[in-house]
């Protein structure tokens, strides 16, 4: 596992009360998300995290959004 | 009336759940622990590592001896936390009687609610099925009379196993289980039964009571011996039930064995803070406070002092536990704790800087709570190298007392339905 940590660009689809990122840009690239694996939350102090698993066919990735802060983050390379 | 108890198991679940969220990680044999630094243990592994002979608790070392492609992956309490409160949620949609055991066990109280769901079994399909659909985990389920029959029927059959054990069935179906798989049955007693000729549940049931009381006390004797008649308690006590702590503390493995005093107090100071923290939070003060070393041969001494006011600062606690400990030999594990607890004990203090002091940590926590652990720490800290450091303790300070403290967020089910 490769940490990370960087704000990134996400494309995402909500549906309904779901959120399903599609695709993600970083470091200049853009990643297509081919699957969804994983969704949980984490709360760091009043602030709620949603942490997603995806790949894009070869690697995994962890992605994880910041609602108060309304910004995403590539955190790992799995 | 006999009860119906459900025991649910998530199988192999730290592991499963990281295959799950990362499945290049499918079907290859992999741990969750630490890391791969020396002195770090495998807190779970997949069936696949399991296969290899690595186990629980084994050091990583030892574990990558046996499978030398084990794949170490390091442990996130916070995902295996979230998915097992949305497990225990589910769980509440079938009774109110769900008792969380621990993060991947729980106990049910089906008796009077099996019927609405179209009996026992259909129950535990439809909760083992809505597990698979939204985690892709697989759960080992047990239904029984009480807590320790439901239990051990979910140890016949692992992993994704569901087993009845019916009150008239017992003495045939469970009569050549080996003892070890009671609950409550660890190694040396199993290893002392062994002596007296005791290997099966069977052979336990047969085994005169006054023996095992002589054996083994009057209380663990015949806590044994009732286990023999397959008998257990079967009130399951809800998750929402709130039970007195008696008491609170931390304890930390190092990275590497260690007699620098300096560095040793750092962990102490750390995890003192942690204690006083838990300690505000869930409203007690204690005037006992233990502290423990372990050495690098596993030789764990211990030593405890009562004072005279009852305290969850932090410091105070630091300065009681390291006035305790005499460092003589390299330690590799320390642990504090505080006990002789009270709850909601909050005297005014007629000196105004121990008013302050409250103050200050008052004010210390709600930062903590607003922006997240370790926001302000003590500038003592700072000397330890340790500031900031998270990857010593969880980012919550998680235990599963702490846990269920969360669980009590869940609403019960009675409150939901329109009766």
């Amino acid at each position: 596992m490769v940490k990370v940590g960087t704000i990134i660009k996400v494309g995402v689809v909500f549906q309904g009360s779901k959120i399903i990122p599609r695709w993600f840009i970083w470091e200049s690239r853009k990643y297509e998300v081919r699957s969804l694996d994983f969704t949980w939350e984490e709360s760091q102090g009043l602030e709620k995290i949603i942490r997603f698993s995806v790949r894009d066919g070869i690697n995994s990735y962890e992605l994880a959004y910041n609602t108060i802060q309304m910004n995403w983050a590539l955190e790992n390379i799995c | 009336m006999e009860k119906t108890i459900l025991h649910l198991d998530m199988n192999s679940f730290f592991a499963s759940v990281e295959q799950a969220a990362n499945p290049n990680l499918l079907g290859k044999p992999i741990a969750v622990g630490g890391g791969i630094k020396k002195g770090s243990v495998v807190a779970a592994c997949s069936i696949e590592a399991k296969a290899f002979g690595v186990k629980n608790a084994m050091s990583t070392w030892k574990a990558r001896k046996l499978c030398p492609h084990l794949i170490v992956v390091i442990g996130d309490m916070t995902k295996y936390i979230y998915i097992s409160k949305i497990i225990t949620k589910m769980m509440v949609d079938y009774t109110d009687l769900v008792e969380v055991f621990s993060i991947d066990e729980a106990f049910m109280d089906i008796t009077k609610t099996q019927d609405r769901f179209g009996g026992a079994i259909e129950l535990a399909k439809d909760i083992k099925r809505r597990i698979k659909e939204r985690f892709k985990l697989t759960c080992s389920i047990g239904i029984g009379p009480n807590k320790l029959i439901a239990k051990l029927a979910g140890e016949l059959q692992k992993p994704d196993g569901l087993v009845v054990l019916r009150e008239k069935d017992l003495p045939t179906k469970i009569k050549d289980v080996q003892v070890k798989e009671l609950c409550g049955v660890g190694r040396k007693t199993e290893e002392y039964l062994r002596l007296l000729g005791v290997r099966t549940i069977g052979n336990l049931n047969s085994y005169p009571r006054e023996k095992l009381v002589k054996s083994f006390g009057m209380a663990y004797g015949e806590q044994l011996w009732q286990m023999g008649q397959c008998h257990g308690a079967s009130e399951v006590r809800p998750y929402f039930y709130e039970t007195q702590a008696k008491s609170i503390g931390h304890s930390y493995t190092l990275p590497k064995l260690t007699s620098n005093t300096e560095e040793i107090n750092g962990y102490l100071l750390r995890l003192s803070e942690q204690v006083g923290r838990r300690l505000r939070r869930e409203n007690y003060k204690g005037n006992v406070v233990c502290a423990s070393i372990g050495t690098g041969d596993d030789k764990t001494s211990s030593h405890q002092k009562k004072i005279k006011d009852f305290i969850n600062d932090g410091y105070q606690i630091f300065k009681v536990a390291k006035s305790l400990l005499a460092i003589t030999n390299k330690i590799r594990f320390v642990s504090v704790s505080v006990s002789g607890l009270l709850h909601q004990l909050d005297q005014i203090s007629l000196f105004s800087h121990v008013e302050n002091q409250k103050k200050v940590l008052a004010a210390v926590d709600k930062v903590n709570d607003r922006f997240g652990e370790f926001t302000i720490e003590r500038a003592a800290i700072m000397s330890t190298g340790l500031q900031g450091k998270t990857g010593m303790v969880p980012p919550k300070l998680y235990g599963l007392r702490n846990f269920k403290m969360e669980l009590r967020g869940i609403e019960p089910l009675t409150s939901r339905m329109q009766i």
